[in-house]
């Protein structure tokens, strides 16, 4: 499985992971989304969540 | 439904703000687009502004003022306390008023402002105009498009929206600093001292604050620098220390956020599309302040833009570059040094800080300044004192 879980109670909707993220794949609108179709799972923007609100491969955050 | 202005501004942070206020004053019909129900709310900020940061865009007002800070201690990763008994005053803001003093500054300008209007896409149309689209709850409605020929992104630290004009303003690993932050309520809290504790414990790559806000009140925070920033790491360190060093405290306004600590983004204006506040990355990389920075380049980039106008109602986006031009001159090169120094500081390891300190820890500290702690840290590494020579001149 590919792209990334966002887990909505967790988020803070900071924008840092938007900052991080070199393929434009996530946006903040009503909620934090990530768009599959751009999003390759590099994992860049899970680190950098300060609330572990991010996860990777079907993990859940 | 479509909207027609003459400038569009997104976000209502200070930057935003300062620029809807300045151009609506200038006369021109302006929006200013905010994704949050209520500008400034919660503030993402430790709220320390100097004073000479502040009055050079604003006069301050005493209800944004929480509390005044003249001294500030520096604790090193042994533990080594230094007391900076001469620091330049400063405040502690009560950022969530005045970002929402500012949004209705700019209202009373003449602004039209969209509170819970996140844009989600920005584009040139054949015409020229600029259009952005806002998301809407209610899919049934058509979205809602704001056109103009001149855009002012003031997105904060994601600047998403600048990547649809070919900026690539996506933050390298040791440009950002992710952080967590919170209230605590503590008889422990000095009143008018502000405490930074650094080393890879406390901070990895950042550094930890403690800001009075009055009434036994602080802002407790911490930054991490991404290359080393693990799922959740901000947070887990913020609330170990909390417990450690304030315990049986009242935490409150837990929050995250990422501060840009890279170079300020060049160029600043493409056509009609300007870049102002931590969108442009107009943060000063050592300490992460950005305050100061926005407010004064906000109201720098609201001028030009309403100036572009000309009588016949065609726009000259020449005029934009003024600000541009300005920033470089007078904050530009001083944000460059700051990035510089940020890369060396990155570099040193804690024994280094400690050194540092173990210096600085024995002299009077009412002769200790910024410029001093400074000093010392070149004096201790002569190689570094030559590059930094360069670097200053
Ligand atoms: C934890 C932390 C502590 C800090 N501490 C300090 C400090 O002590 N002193 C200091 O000087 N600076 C500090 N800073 C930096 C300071 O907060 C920023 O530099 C400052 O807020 C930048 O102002 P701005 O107007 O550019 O952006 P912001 O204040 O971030 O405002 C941007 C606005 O745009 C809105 N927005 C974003 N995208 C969209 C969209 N697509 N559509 C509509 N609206 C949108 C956001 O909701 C937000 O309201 C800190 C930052 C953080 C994260
Ligand atoms: S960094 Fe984490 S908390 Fe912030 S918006 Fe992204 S997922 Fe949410
Ligand atoms: S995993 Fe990588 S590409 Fe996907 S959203 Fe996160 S940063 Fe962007």
């Amino acid at each position: 499985m590919t792209g990334i879980a966002i887990n909505h109670k967790k988020c803070d909707e900071c924008g840092a992971c938007i900052s991080v993220c070199r393929k434009d794949a996530l946006v903040l609108g009503e909620k934090l989304e990530v768009l599959a179709d751009r999003c390759v799972s590099c994992g860049v923007c899970v680190n950098i969540c300060p609330f572990a609100a991010l996860a990777t491969n079907g993990e859940t955050a | 439904m479509n909207h027609q202005y003459d400038i569009i501004i997104v976000g209502a942070g200070p930057a935003g703000s300062m620029a809807a206020a300045a151009a609506a004053a200038a006369g021109r019909n302006v929006c200013l687009i905010e994704r949050k129900p209520q500008a400034g709310t919660p503030a993402r900020c430790g709220e320390g502004i100097g004073y000479r940061g502040l009055t050079l865009t604003l006069e301050p007002r005493p209800e944004w003022i929480k509390s005044t800070v003249v001294r500030a201690r520096m604790i090193s990763p042994a533990g080594v306390k230094v007391d900076i008994g001469n620091v330049d005053k400063s405040w502690i803001l009560d950022r969530e008023r005045m970002d929402s003093d500012l949004v209705k500054d700019a209202v009373k300008s003449g602004a039209d402002f969209f509170p819970s209007t996140p844009i989600v896409s920005a584009e040139k149309l054949s015409n020229g105009l600029y259009r952005c689209t806002a998301a809407n709850a209610d899919k049934k409605s058509a979205a809602r498009e704001f056109t103009a020929p001149i855009l002012i992104l003031a997105d904060g630290v994601e600047s998403r929206l600048a990547r649809c004009f070919g900026w690539d303003t996506a933050l390298r690993l040791n440009d950002i600093e992710t952080c967590a932050f919170a209230r605590v309520r503590s008889d422990g809290i000095e009143p008018d001292c502000c405490t930074f504790y650094t080393g890879s414990a406390a901070a990895p790559g950042g550094y930890l604050w403690i800001f009075p806000r009055g009434a036994g009140v602080a802002n407790v925070g911490l930054g991490v620098i991404g290359s080393k920033c693990t799922p959740g790491l901000p947070q887990k360190l913020l609330m170990d220390f909390i417990n450690r060093n304030f315990p049986k405290s009242k935490v409150t306004d837990l929050h995250c956020g990422g501060v840009p600590v890279g170079r300020w983004v060049r160029p600043l204006v493409k056509g009609g599309v300007m870049l102002i506040g931590d969108a442009a990355r107009q943060v000063n990389a050592i300490n992460g302040a950005g305050i100061a920075y926005s407010l004064y380049a906000g109201r720098l980039a609201g001028a030009a833009a309403a100036k572009s106008f000309r009588g016949d109602g065609g726009v000259d986006y020449r005029v934009l570059l003024e600000y541009q031009k300005e920033w470089a001159g007078n904050f530009g090169k001083q944000q460059d040094r700051s990035f510089a120094l940020k890369e060396f500081i990155l570099s040193a390891s804690d024994s280094f800080l400690n050194k540092i300190a173990e210096t600085l820890s024995k002299e009077d500290p009412e002769k200790i300044n910024y410029r001093r702690v400074f000093m010392r840290t070149f004096a201790s590494r002569p190689s570094l004192f030559l590059k930094a020579f360069k670097l200053f001149r």
